[in-house]
C-alpha cells in the first residue's frame, strides 16, 4: 500500500512525484508512455515569466517568474538564457509618429514586466534603434523602427520531468512508464482504494493501492476522470510548433500571425523553433497531428519579420495538448494559465485530486501545493517542502568544465558540453563508461551531439524501456537527420544492453522511425524530401525495415 | 556553355547518366557529362536490385528459396507505369547488355561486381541488420558465397573499438535465418582515435597492406579454432583495392569473406560513384564536376542530344516548394497514375513512413523511346532523352528496381541519343 499514486510523468506528476517522495511519504508514479511526452515536453521549452499574462493574470507572472528563478538554482544545467527581440514595424523610413508611440507603450509595459525580473535573474528590457537591431539580427525585415528586449529562459522540457522522476526514485518512488491506468478501484464507501494499472510492454496487469490518487495525467486526466464516473473540467488546447534545421536568428524574436496573435522563434538547442498554436482539441491527446495549414500559419507569421525563412529547411514539428483550465465563451488565446486541484471528495469519491492547467515555469508550487492537500488527505501534519532547495540531479553547483572532461576522457569538445548540459555534474559519471569500452567516447548521434557513453548511460540509469524514449533523454534523432545517422547504431547498443533478438530488436527500431515520420510528415518540403529519400534508401534496401510487421526473417 | 562542341549532352553523373554516356560514346559520340555533386549512386548500397527477386523479398531460409523466372516481365505487366513497362518489351529485353556493358566496365575500372544474373538465382547478399535477398548483382565482395547447409558455419566480425561499425544486429538477423553464426569480436582499430575513424577513413586505412597488418593479425587469432566457412564483414573493406582486401581477408582466415551492404555514410555507394568516374575517363567521356548552372538558358538551346539523369530529390532532378517540379525544363510531374502539382504532402504521403508514398514515386513520364512527354503526352523537345530515376512510376528506394531502371533507362536513352539526328 503506497501513500500516494502519482497518474502522469509530466512536469507535474513527476514534480509531486518527487516533492512527496522528499517528504518520506512512499510513492508510485505511473506513466502510460514516457516522461513528458504530453504537453510538458512539446511545450515551447521556456520557463518563462508570462509576459503575456501581465494584465490578465498577474499571479500567473509574478509565480512563474519566481519559480522560473527556482528553476535556475535546482537545475543550473538545464537551463539557457533566451533574450527576445519585440520588433516594431514602420511604414516609412524613420518611423511614423503611430509606430513609435507603439514602441514607447511595448516598451512601459515591459517595463513593468522588469519589476519581476529580478524574480528570475532576468535583465531589464532595453530600447534598441532600428541600427542596433539590426547590428544583432542581420535577418530582419528592413523596415523596422526599433525594438525592445525581453529576457527569458528556456529549459530541457524532457530532462526536466525525467530528473523529478529520478530525484523521486532516489528518495524510494517506484517509477513505472508505460504503465497504464485501466481503471480507479473504489471500496464500497466510494472511497478511491488505488488503481488496476497495464505494463503496456509486457501486458501485466496489477491492482496497485495507495491511500491517495493524485490524477496529473494532464490533457488525459477528463477521460481517465469520465472512465471512472467522475469529472474533469478541462479546455484542452492543442499547441503545435515547428522546428528548423540550425539556429536561423541570434535571439527569439516576436512577429505577429495573420490573426494578430504573437507567433514566436527561438534558437533552441541546436535549431530553431517556431510556436506556438492555440485551438480547441477535444480528441484523443494520444493521437494528436500536426496538419500542414497549421505549419503555413506559423511560417507566415515568421516570414513577416524574417523574410528569409521560406529558405530554411523545416525537420520536424510537434505537438502538445495544453490541459488548461476550463472557461466557456473565450477564445483560445485568452484562457487563463493558472491551475487548480480539484478533490474528488466532492463527488463521492473521497482520496482522489486532479490537477488541472498551470504552466511549465510554476510546476514546482504546483506541486507543493498538490503536495500539502495529499498530506491534508493523509491526515499527517504539512510538512516542510524542499523542492526549491535540493538540486535535481545533476544539478548541484559548480558544473564541471566541458574543456576539462573533454581533455581527461578524450571525447570530442563539442559533444562533452552537450553532455554537461544534459547531464550536469553528472557528466563525469556518464564519461567513466568509456574507461571500460573506448568505443563509447564516439558520437553516436553527430546532430545533437550524444556520445555513446550518453547512451549507454540512459539506457542504465534513467528508465529507458524503448528506443524512443531516447529521443526525451538526450534528443536522439530529433536532430536534422532525423535518425538517418543514430537510429541503427542506437538500436545495435540497445539491443545489447537488454539482450534483445533480431525481432524485438528491428520493432524498437521501426517504432522510434516511426514516431519521427508521423511529426516529420506534415512539414515534408523543399531540401528535407531529399533528406527523406536518403532515409528510405537506407532503412529500406540497406537495412531490410519493409517487412517489420512480420519481424524481419523469422 | 563549353559544351556544343559534344555529340551528346548527359545531365547527372550517377548510375543513369553514367550508363548514358558510356552508350553514347560507344556509339562513337562526343559525350559530355555534368555533374554537380556525388548524387544518390554515391550513397547506394552496393547491391545491383532489378525487382524483388522470387515472392519474397527477404530469404527466410536458404534451402526453400527460389527465384520466380519472369519476375522481371511480372513486375512490367503489374504495374503499366513502371519505366520497365514503359520501354516496351524490346527495350527490356536490352537489359542483359546493358547489364554486361556496365558491370564490364565496372570491372574494368578496380570494382568487379557478380556476374549479372537476371534469369535464375541471381546473388545472396546480407543488409546491415543480418536480412538475406537475392539481387542479380552486386559487388563482388557482397556476394555471399553458397554452400551446403549443414556445412556453413558463419562468423559475424565485430569491432569491438567502432560503434557504428557494431554488427549487433547483423548477427541477430543472420542468426534467424542460419544456424550456425557466431560472433567474430576484435579490438579494432587499435589507436587511440580509432572509434572516431569515418567508414571511409577505415576503407583507406584497409586499401594500405601495412594498414591492414594489425586488423588481419587479430582476425586469425579471433576465428582460430572456430572453424569458419564463411566470414561477414562490416562494409569497409577498402576504398580503391577491395578485391586485393577481400582475398587477403579470405586468405588469412580460411574463409570465404563477404561484407554487408552499405548503408548511412555508405563505402560501398563511394567506391561505386569512384568507379564510375574512373569509367566515364576511360572512355572519354567530358566530365564537368561541380556544374551547378544546369538550368541556365544555354543548356537548353544545347544543340545536340540531351540525356536527362538528373535523379529525384538528393540528386535535385525533383524538388517541391509548394509545387513539385522538375528543376530543369519544368517537365509535367506525375505518380506513374495522376498527375502530382500542389497537392499538399499529406496527400502525397501516407501515415506509415516505412510504406509507400505518391511523393516518392513521382518524377517525368516518356514513351518508349525515353523522350520525355509533355501534359499533353507528346515528346516535350526533340533530342531530348530521359534516364533514371528522373522519371517517375517506380520507388526506387521501395520498389528495389532503384539500379535496375537506371542501368536500363540509361543504357536505352544513350543508345536513342547517339543515333539522334537534328530533323
Amino acid at each position: 500500500m503506497f501513500d500516494l499514486i502519482v497518474i502522469g510523468g509530466g512536469v507535474n506528476g513527476s514534480g509531486i512525484a518527487r516533492d512527496a517522495a522528499m517528504r518520506g511519504l512512499s510513492v508510485v508514479l505511473l506513466e502510460r508512455e514516457d516522461f513528458g511526452v504530453g504537453a510538458s515536453g512539446n511545450s515551447s521549452w521556456m520557463v518563462h515569466g508570462g509576459v503575456r499574462y501581465l494584465f490578465s493574470d498577474p499571479t500567473v507572472t509574478r509565480d512563474s517568474c519566481r519559480d522560473s528563478g527556482y528553476i535556475q538554482k535546482i537545475a543550473s544545467h538545464l537551463i539557457f538564457r533566451i533574450p527576445f527581440l519585440m520588433p516594431t514595424v514602420g511604414g516609412r523610413p524613420g518611423g511614423h509618429l503611430m509606430d513609435r508611440g507603439y514602441l514607447y507603450g511595448v516598451e512601459s509595459f515591459l517595463g513593468v514586466y522588469d519589476r519581476y525580473q529580478p524574480l528570475k535573474h532576468g535583465k531589464q528590457s532595453v530600447r534598441l534603434s532600428a541600427k542596433e537591431a539590426y547590428d544583432i539580427e542581420p535577418g530582419l525585415r528592413r523596415d523596422i523602427v526599433g525594438a525592445a528586449t525581453l529576457d527569458e529562459y528556456g529549459i530541457d522540457a524532457f530532462r526536466l520531468c525525467v530528473l523529478n522522476g529520478l530525484a523521486a526514485c532516489e528518495k524510494g518512488a517506484d517509477i513505472r512508464t508505460w504503465t497504464e491506468v485501466e481503471r480507479l478501484l473504489r471500496d464500497g464507501s466510494g472511497r478511491v482504494r488505488g488503481v488496476l494499472a497495464r505494463d503496456r510492454l509486457t501486458g501485466d496487469v496489477e491492482e496497485i493501492e495507495g491511500k491517495v490518487t493524485v490524477n496529473a495525467a494532464g490533457a488525459w486526466s477528463p477521460r481517465l476522470a469520465g472512465r471512472n464516473g467522475l469529472s474533469v473540467k478541462m479546455r484542452p488546447g492543442k499547441g503545435i510548433h515547428v522546428v528548423l534545421d540550425r539556429k536561423i536568428s541570434n535571439y527569439g524574436i516576436i512577429s505577429q500571425a495573420v490573426d494578430g496573435r504573437d507567433v514566436f522563434i527561438i534558437p533552441l538547442e541546436t535549431s530553431s523553433v517556431i510556436g506556438t498554436t492555440d485551438d480547441d482539441f477535444y480528441g484523443d491527446p494520444g493521437q494528436i497531428e500536426v496538419t500542414n495549414d497549421e505549419v503555413s500559419y506559423l511560417l507566415e507569421a515568421i516570414e513577416h519579420l524574417l523574410p528569409e525563412i521560406r529558405k530554411a529547411r523545416v525537420i520536424r514539428t510537434y505537438a502538445g495538448v495544453r490541459p488548461t483550465l476550463y472557461e466557456y465563451g473565450r477564445n483560445e488565446s485568452d484562457l487563463s494559465r493558472d491551475h487548480a486541484i480539484v478533490d474528488h471528495a466532492a463527488e463521492g469519491a473521497p482520496g482522489m485530486l486532479s490537477m488541472v492547467g498551470g504552466k511549465l515555469a510554476a510546476y514546482r508550487m504546483m506541486s507543493e501545493e498538490a503536495v500539502d492537500l495529499v498530506e491534508d488527505a493523509l491526515g499527517r501534519p504539512r510538512s516542510k517542502c524542499r523542492t526549491a532547495l535540493e538540486p535535481l540531479p545533476g544539478g548541484a553547483p559548480p558544473l564541471p568544465d566541458p574543456a576539462l572532461l573533454s581533455e581527461k576522457y578524450e571525447t570530442p569538445p563539442w559533444e562533452t558540453e552537450r553532455l554537461v548540459h544534459r547531464q550536469g555534474s553528472r557528466a563525469e559519471d556518464v564519461l567513466v563508461l568509456t574507461k571500460d569500452e573506448p568505443a563509447l567516447r564516439a558520437p553516436v548521434c553527430q546532430c545533437e551531439g550524444v556520445l555513446g557513453a550518453e547512451l549507454v548511460w540512459c539506457m542504465r540509469n534513467e528508465h529507458v524501456r524503448r528506443l524512443s524514449d531516447l529521443m526525451r533523454r538526450c534528443r536522439l534523432g530529433h536532430g536534422p537527420c532525423g535518425g538517418t545517422r543514430c537510429a541503427r547504431t542506437a538500436a545495435t547498443i540497445f539491443a545489447r544492453e537488454r539482450g534483445l533478438d533480431a525481432e524485438a530488436a528491428m520493432a524498437e527500431l521501426v517504432d522510434f522511425l516511426e514516431g519521427l515520420w508521423r511529426f516529420r510528415r506534415p512539414a515534408l518540403d523543399g531540401h528535407q524530401l531529399a533528406q527523406e529519400e536518403l532515409a528510405r534508401g537506407i532503412w529500406l534496401s540497406s537495412a531490410g525495415l519493409d517487412e517489420p510487421a512480420r519481424g524481419g526473417c523469422r | 556553355m563549353m559544351t556544343t562542341s559534344s555529340d551528346v549532352l548527359v545531365v547527372g553523373g550517377g548510375m543513369a547518366g553514367a550508363v548514358a554516356a558510356l552508350a553514347a560514346a560507344t556509339r562513337g559520340r562526343s559525350v559530355t557529362l555534368l555533374r554537380k555533386a556525388p548524387g544518390a549512386t554515391a550513397l547506394a548500397s552496393g547491391a545491383i536490385d532489378l525487382a524483388p527477386m522470387g515472392e519474397q523479398r527477404h530469404v527466410t531460409s536458404v534451402a526453400v528459396a527460389s527465384a520466380t523466372a519472369g519476375w522481371l516481365e511480372a513486375v512490367a505487366s503489374r504495374s503499366p507505369s513502371h519505366p520497365y513497362c514503359a520501354v516496351g518489351p524490346r527495350g527490356l529485353a536490352l537489359i542483359g547488355d546493358a547489364a554486361d556493358m556496365i558491370l564490364g566496365r565496372l570491372a574494368d575500372a578496380g570494382l568487379p561486381h557478380a556476374p549479372f544474373d537476371a534469369k535464375g538465382r541471381g546473388h545472396l547478399v546480407v543488409d546491415l541488420t543480418g536480412k538475406v535477398r537475392r539481387v542479380a548483382s552486386a559487388q563482388a565482395s557482397q556476394k555471399l558465397e553458397e554452400t551446403e547447409p549443414g556445412k556453413r558455419r558463419i562468423g559475424v566480425v565485430r569491432f569491438r573499438r567502432h560503434l557504428s561499425l557494431d554488427t549487433g544486429l547483423t548477427l541477430a538477423g543472420l542468426r534467424a535465418v542460419f544456424a550456425n553464426v557466431v560472433p567474430v569480436e576484435v579490438d579494432w582499430p587499435d589507436e587511440a582515435d580509432g572509434a572516431f575513424l569515418l567508414p571511409v577513413e577505415i576503407g583507406r586505412r584497409l586499401d594500405d597492406p601495412r594498414g591492414r597488418s594489425a586488423l588481419f593479425k587479430l582476425l586469425r587469432t579471433a576465428v582460430a579454432g572456430k572453424r569458419l566457412t564463411h566470414l561477414v564483414l562490416p562494409p569497409i573493406a577498402g576504398l580503391e583495392h577491395v578485391s586485393e582486401v577481400m582475398r587477403a581477408v579470405s586468405d588469412v582466415t580460411g574463409t570465404k569473406a563477404v561484407e554487408t551492404l552499405g548503408g548511412e555514410a555508405s563505402l560501398p555507394g563511394h567506391r561505386l560513384d569512384r568507379a564510375l568516374s574512373r569509367a566515364l575517363e576511360a572512355a572519354g567521356v567530358r566530365l564537368e564536376t561541380n556544374a551547378h548552372g544546369a538550368s541556365d538558358g544555354k543548356l537548353k538551346r544545347f544543340p545536340g542530344a540531351i540525356v536527362l539523369a538528373s535523379g529525384r530529390f538528393i540528386g535535385g532532378g525533383l524538388e517541391r516548394r509548394d509545387r513539385l517540379r522538375e528543376t530543369i525544363f519544368d517537365l509535367p510531374v506525375d505518380d506513374g497514375a495522376r498527375p502530382i502539382k500542389d497537392e499538399p504532402l499529406d496527400v502525397l504521403t501516407s501515415r506509415r513512413g516505412l510504406g509507400a508514398h505518391r511523393v516518392f514515386r513521382a518524377g517525368i513520364r516518356i514513351d518508349e523511346n525515353l523522350r520525355p512527354l509533355d501534359v499533353g503526352g507528346k515528346p516535350f523537345r526533340e533530342g531530348l532523352f530521359a534516364a533514371g530515376s528522373v522519371i517517375g512510376g517506380h520507388d526506387p528506394q521501395a520498389d528495389f528496381s532503384g539500379m535496375g531502371v537506371a542501368i536500363l533507362t540509361g543504357y536505352l536513352a544513350g543508345l536513342r541519343a547517339a543515333e539522334w539526328k537534328r530533323s
